[in-house]
């Protein structure tokens, strides 16, 4: 699956983040969920708030979920990009 | 008799969606309106995630003599699985009317725009089964504990006469926990019942949706979290609004965590100590680390008198006793220190300790962000098992780390080896299975 330059950098952010080391940024399917279990990469919410701080750190902006569920705008990192790209500020 | 619940004052707020503020006359005529929609049966499961509709749907339930099942993990627990274990009709209140099917059982969205002209009278038998709650264990399967509505009640006015000016009149709630757990229920649903207190509607995840429900009530404001929560909000680079307290429950806060958050968010912190089949049952100051102070009406026991550790504790929340699963040390009738958890005592050498109090020490370490210590597994039942600590710190040394540890624990419970992860797989509550710690060092 073609994955955009911003896309990428995201997957290996989780990858590095999250010590993921079973796991190639190369080889994630940017469409496949990132949460759930027996699913794609199976996070859970520990590694979503993790990640919102490193998110932070790299791109400027904060996640917000508002009154959805944080597993629906981190469902996929094609998901999660378009929401780093419309926020961030760096 | 049942004695119906008044408000002194309709008008008070008792939840905030968004900045809108939502008054206990406007619960009652919403409760009523709730009442039309619920079908015949001796169960609802209530999985909703707005507290407003929560609070709504949990009363709107009782009243109309039902028992609302609040599983404690919305997503890993599913519909099949909670009907396994309740015998009766049921149906399930969520928001999403889709998610998560089951041929058995009717899934419905509580319309809350159809307020009734006439409001209700929240007057529930005292002892009528009002909920079933889950205890979220490490222990395995998950247990189901009957509460009656008097004893939820008798639970939430112990903890408002014990914390006393902790709680100021007229603040606001934000809170982290869902309100199906027991700390959710008690704190963010049933105190405002009791006393003039409002709860954001929100379940806010992200650090910046918790500030941004911060900033939209009114001081006085409170915040009700978990240490992973807490941690979250001390690493991300925002401003906080004024606080009055942060109360923190679900699983241990180390003395230095609770300083910088009393630090950052320049506030009184308190530790509530409970579980699902007794409520909260004692408070403390985290930033001072003082003992835990029981709850007013609440007595502990030794289980075995002349022998420490196991504890009976009764209380106006419970029929009979129950036998805590910590180690308490009974200083006198209202102050105890927690040891830890009964189940996980280590003995080694002749000597034990507790494996809380293991943890704990590790995590007071200063530039330990989260660590746990961990038995592993022997074939040889008769050989010394040498412990392992799973460290989550990357600006301190291993030796460092054994030093710091040799000041308040004996030698032969210091790691044999440390392992350094990213993070440890502690679920919402801070709860951390020891399978999850087993399977992160495979």
């Amino acid at each position: 699956m073609q994955k955009s330059a911003l896309e990428q950098q995201v997957a290996e952010l989780i990858v590095s983040e999250l010590s993921l080391d079973d796991v190639s940024a190369e080889d994630i399917d940017p469409e496949a969920s990132l949460f759930g279990e027996g699913e794609g990469l199976g996070l859970d919410s520990i590694d979503a708030l993790e990640l919102a701080l490193a998110i932070s750190r790299e791109y400027g902006c904060q996640l917000r979920a508002d009154d959805k569920e944080y597993t629906q705008i981190f469902a996929s990192i094609r998901n999660l990009s378009q929401y780093i790209e419309a926020h961030r500020t760096q | 008799m049942s004695q119906a619940l008044s408000f002194a004052n309709v008008s008070s707020p008792i939840a905030w969606q968004g900045k809108r503020a939502i008054n206990r006359a406007q619960l009652l005529r919403d409760i009523a309106g709730a009442l039309s929609q619920l079908p015949e049966a001796d169960f609802a499961i209530n999985r909703c995630t707005d507290r407003y509709a929560f609070l709504v749907s949990f009363l709107a339930v009782a009243l109309k003599g039902q028992t609302n099942i609040l599983p404690a993990n919305q997503l890993q627990q599913p519909l099949a699985d909670i009907a396994s274990r309740a015998a009766g009709r049921m149906y399930c209140l969520q928001a999403h009317p889709d998610r998560d099917r089951h041929p058995a059982i009717n899934t419905l969205t509580l319309k809350l725009d159809h307020p009734s002209s006439t409001p209700a009278v929240i007057s529930i038998a005292p002892g009528a089964v009002a909920a079933r709650v889950f205890t979220s264990g490490s222990t395995g399967q998950p247990v189901m504990h009957s509460k009656t509505w008097q004893h939820l009640l008798a639970g939430s006015q112990a903890l408002t006469a014990g914390l006393g000016a902790r709680l100021p009149a007229g603040a606001s709630l934000v809170a982290t926990v869902p309100p199906q757990h027991m700390f959710g229920l008690e704190t963010t649903i049933l105190l405002p019942l009791l006393q003039e207190l409002s709860v954001h509607s929100g379940r806010p995840f992200f650090p910046a949706d918790i500030r941004a429900a911060l900033a939209a009530v009114p001081a006085p404001r409170l915040l009700i979290s978990t240490p992973v929560h807490l941690r979250a909000c001390l690493e991300a680079a925002l401003d906080w609004p004024e606080l009055a307290g942060v109360y923190s429950s679900t699983g241990p806060l180390s003395q230095s965590l609770a300083q910088q958050v009393g630090q950052r968010l320049a506030c009184p912190v308190t530790e509530i100590y409970g579980a699902s089949e007794t409520g909260a049952i004692a408070w403390r100051n985290a930033l001072a680390g003082d003992p835990w102070r029981l709850l007013p009406g609440m007595q502990l026991q030794l289980a075995k008198p002349g022998q420490a550790g196991g504890v009976l504790l009764r209380g106006p929340q419970l029929s009979q006793p129950v036998e805590l699963a910590d180690q308490l040390e009974l200083l006198d009738e209202q102050r105890f220190k927690l040891l830890g958890r009964s189940r996980e005592v280590v003995k080694l050498a002749g000597k034990r300790v507790a494996l809380g109090e293991l943890n704990q020490r590790l995590n007071d370490i200063e530039g330990v962000q989260d660590g746990v210590f961990f038995i592993p597994d022997e074939a040889d039942e008769d050989r010394s098992q040498r412990l392992l600590a799973v460290v989550v710190a990357d600006r301190i040394s291993d030796a460092w780390i054994r030093q710091q540890l040799a000041r308040h624990i004996d030698p032969v419970f210091l790691p044999r080896s440390i392992v350094r992860v990213a993070h440890l797989p502690r679920d919402t509550t801070g709860k951390l299975p020891r399978s999850a710690v087993a399977a992160l060092l495979k």
